[in-house]
């Protein structure tokens, strides 16, 4: 039984269509924020409401905090959607164990604990100043109840704890503003196994030795590495979005845009080293749940299988047209928003080699560790990258920081010039946007560390 | 909200609560074809409660939903920054609806008549009503009503596009054919050339003068400037930060789409130069900022992050044409603004659809993947020449409503992928 079920089936009712969604979806938050060790604010938010999608013709969406407002229109158009996959909707429910439960602690405690970490972040001994330092706490718990069809039933909980800084630093006549953010679905155990002290205290000290030593980088073709932090996102932008199969139909052409499946139809995009999968059953990632927002039963999708396509991100409206069925990748930000096709957790696949195997291969080159921008074409082809954490490879050995080299290049340059990834996978929180009225939704992206071979680099 | 305040005065001394009431019809086109129809109401309210330098802010739908956060609050640590409330009371109500925007919310049979295209259209039409009420502890109670109307489409021509954006404050289906002409026109530029990575002189269109001046404006956030997330961080008042025939204003008070009389802590509005004639002329600021600088506040609150209303850059003496007449690379639309440096303004953007390359004044083919890589202070300071047109815009990746020419900029640096 779910709470919300009699509102749920009196919905259903009062939409008489073969497809009828109705959801109620609710996001409780709260966002603590420090400048420089004091308190910045203490934020709650509590979003919650209904909401009825339903084909006729168009896909039609209503959505209100009250059940009593969301009626079907009279209104005629001719749709664009052919029709939608009719497979069974499944019922169950799924969620995410809180160890340490988020209220476990009041807020007085959270915020002496945020206090003591950026007490100690900012008297680090080193020789850059730390101009401010913003460290946002953020947990949500996100509880979705939905009835397809008026038959199947499901509901789903996922807290998740997310921490975010913003470091601005000066040193050496020069000054960096850098973001970062960690984050996983669970309970308040989070704070320890994302080890948010030691990464902050470890930041610190990297962008000051990088202010003080940094050196200038010659552009020109290298050998590079990319870290998890890198190749998540490269999965992510580069990959997951155009595999979104309603991107490749142009269902997003005027907004996120277009995809280089749709526009160049690549047989091949990367290497035999290049695989990338998306999965929303990752244990603790802030992409997890079990059945999609129409009522299909998540799964891992492997997107490209060494080097070549394999699969695209299908919702029940997409799959029809290509011949497939959904692979359960429809999800809403919340009570407000339609159901979309959308990444989880995105990433490349890990390989056998050693980071120190990586390394070793690489005469000269460049390894960035983190990017302070990243940006790429409305088809997914053209990207850059610009290092902040980078530096200088010789000899198979890490050397001196260098100053903002920019990886620069089209995705299937990119990918086919990968010839090595490691044995780790490292995940990183992400808010993946898309759809009008837009909807930011929590992701994972990650990978391994990755090799790519003789890549243009350039320099600011 | 009666309840919330009978709640709140038995409570604490000083609060505002912001009830935002949005009823939006958003209709999604997808090859000349109506794919979606949302119908969306959103309530929320928006409360600020403070105690000496002690302050919680909650969106909440019940005053019973602010009772934990009342009961720790004087447990809390004081704020380094702590939200004000206007000591201003009295009633102001303010209703500008449009009858023709509120039947488009009811009834949007009308949009098939805008489709009509010699190429497939994509795109969005979307029509809202806002509401408003702000009631503070100082005794100001106010309502405003606004309805907006706004769009944009996409055209594709093979591999080539145009796209284009229109806000109202009616209903006005000429905006919404004059967006539709715009993105063919733009869609009809069809030789390939190539462009290298370099320094050109380079015309933004509107809809790319309202991505990148939405950034210029909320650097002047007194927020972004007093974490040092800005290029305004190390400047003041008065210094010279941009070409001289460049304006930039924030204009709450006239009719674009996001003018409204009184700010979040009940503060009245008003017009401003952020930039004039390439001077810097202030902030953006709410009470508690302007505290901290030792300022007044410029009606821009927020609580905590002053945010810009709606954006006007001044109009220039040529045309359009005349803009193009020399060797120029048009950028008609972009996307992907991300800074690299909030400090220094150092940015990459990537422009999208038609980037169209004029040599001696005439179109000689259009380019792709390409994307300034600058520093915004640059792009403000080589500002040489500005249209006498202007077009007000919003969409997808510029949110925020604004009215902007053409505007030439020299020597800026172009990358490609």
């Amino acid at each position: 039984m779910l709470a919300h079920e009699d509102d749920l089936l009196r919905l259903t009712r009062r939409f008489p269509y073969s497809y009828v969604e109705t959801r109620y979806h609710k996001i409780s938050s709260r966002v603590i924020s420090l400048l420089n060790g004091e308190l910045l604010g203490v934020y709650r938010d509590e979003e919650a409401g209904y909401s009825v999608r339903y084909l006729n013709g168009p896909l039609y969406f209503v959505a209100s905090r009250d059940p009593d407002d969301l009626r079907p229109t009279t209104e005629k158009h001719e749709g664009w959607e052919p029709g939608l996959w009719d497979g069974e909707p499944v019922s169950g429910s799924y969620s995410v164990e809180e160890k340490q439960k988020l209220d476990s602690q009041n807020l007085e405690e959270k915020i002496s604990s945020l206090r003591d970490i950026s007490r100690e972040v900012l008297s680090q001994d080193i020789r850059s100043k730390i101009n401010n330092l913003i460290l946002t706490y953020s947990e949500s718990v996100e509880e979705k109840e939905l009835v397809i069809n008026g038959s199947s039933l499901i509901s789903g909980r996922v807290p998740r704890v997310l921490i975010s800084f913003n470091l601005v630093m000066t040193g050496n006549g020069r000054t960096i503003t850098a973001w970062f953010e960690l984050g996983q679905s669970g309970g308040l155990e989070s704070l320890n196994e994302l080890r948010v002290r030691e990464h902050l205290i470890e930041k610190v000290k990297s962008l000051d030795h990088l202010l003080q030593s940094g050196r200038s980088v010659s552009p020109g073709r290298k050998d590079v590495i990319l870290s998890s932090v890198l190749s998540g996102i490269m999965a992510h932008e580069s990959v997951g979005h155009p595999f979104e199969a309603d991107r490749v139909l142009g269902r997003e052409f005027a907004q996120a845009g277009t995809s280089y499946m749709a526009e160049l139809g690549l047989k091949r995009i990367g290497s035999e080293m290049v695989n990338v999968a998306d999965d929303p059953t990752v244990p603790k990632s802030t992409g997890f749940f079990l059945i999609d927002d129409e009522g299909v039963r998540a799964r891992r999708k492997l997107l490209i299988k060494n080097g070549e396509p394999n699969e695209f991100l299908h919702d029940r409206f997409t799959a029809p047209r290509f011949n497939y069925v959904s692979n359960g990748s429809a999800r809403a930000s919340g009570f407000d928003r339609e159901p979309l096709v959308r990444m989880s957790n995105t990433f490349f696949l890990p390989g056998e080699m050693s980071f120190q195997e990586l390394l070793e291969d690489v005469k000269e080159g460049i390894f960035f560790k983190s990017y302070m921008e990243w940006n790429i074409d409305d088809m997914r082809l053209g990207q850059r990258y610009t290092g902040l954490e980078a530096y200088h490879v010789k000899s198979g050995e890490i050397g001196e920081p260098v100053l903002f080299p920019i990886l620069e290049g089209t995705t299937n340059e990119l990918l086919s010039s990968v010839d090595a990834v490691d044995d780790s996978l490292q995940f990183f929180p992400g808010t993946c946007g898309k759809g009008d009225p837009d909807q930011g939704i929590p992701v994972w992206l990650g990978g391994p560390d990755m090799r790519l071979r003789n890549v243009p680099v350039k320099v600011i | 909200m009666e309840e919330f305040i009978k709640f709140l005065k038995e409570r604490v001394e000083s609060y505002a609560v912001l009830k935002n009431e949005v009823v939006s019809t958003v209709v999604k086109i997808v090859d000349s074809k109506v794919e979606a129809v949302q119908r969306i109401k959103e309530t929320s309210y928006n409360v600020m409660v403070r105690k000496g330098r002690r302050f919680l802010v909650s969106k909440v739908y019940t005053p019973e939903q602010l009772r934990e956060g009342l009961g720790i609050m004087d447990k809390l640590p004081e704020s380094r920054i702590v939200p004000k409330v206007h000591e201003l009371s009295g009633e102001r109500r303010s209703v500008k609806e449009d009858d023709g925007i509120l039947r488009f919310m009811s009834d949007t049979s009308s949009v098939e008549d805008f489709l009509n295209s010699r190429y497939q259209v994509h795109g969005v039409l979307s029509a809202s009503r806002f509401k408003r009420e702000l009631v503070t502890s100082a005794g100001f109670h106010g309502n405003e009503s606004r309805t907006w109307f706004q769009g944009y489409m996409r055209v594709r021509n093979g591999q080539y596009s145009g796209q284009w954006a229109f806000s109202s404050p009616k209903y006005d289906p000429e905006k919404v054919k004059i967006t539709l002409n715009k993105a063919e026109e733009y869609a009809s530029y069809t030789e390939r050339i190539d462009l290298g990575d370099g320094y050109y002189d380079v015309v933004l269109s509107p809809m790319v003068m309202a991505n990148l001046m939405m950034s210029v404006s909320y650097m002047a956030s007194g927020y972004s400037i007093f974490t040092g997330n800005s290029i305004f961080a190390n400047r003041k008042p008065g210094d010279m930060v941009g070409s001289e025939k460049f304006t930039l204003m924030d204009r709450p008070r006239g009719e674009e789409l996001n003018s409204w009389d009184f700010d979040d802590e009940g503060f009245p509005t008003r017009d401003k130069a952020i930039i004039s004639n390439g001077v810097y002329e202030t902030p953006l600021l709410n009470l508690e900022i302007a505290e901290i600088m030792g300022k007044e506040s410029t009606g821009n609150a927020g609580w905590i992050y002053p945010r810009p209303w709606t954006l006007e850059v001044k109009e220039g003496e040529v045309s359009e044409e005349g803009l193009l007449s020399g060797n120029v690379v048009l950028l008609t639309n972009n996307w992907y603004t991300r800074f690299q440096n909030r400090a220094d303004g150092q940015f990459s953007t990537v422009a999208r659809d038609a980037v169209i390359v004029f040599k001696g004044g005439k179109p000689v083919g259009t380019t792709s993947r390409v994307r300034i890589a600058d520093k915004l202070n640059n792009i403000i300071s080589n500002v040489e020449e500005l249209s006498k047109e202007r077009y007000s815009i919003a969409w997808w990746d510029a949110p925020l409503p604004g009215v902007y020419p053409y505007t030439l900029i020299k020597n800026v640096h172009l990358s490609k992928a």
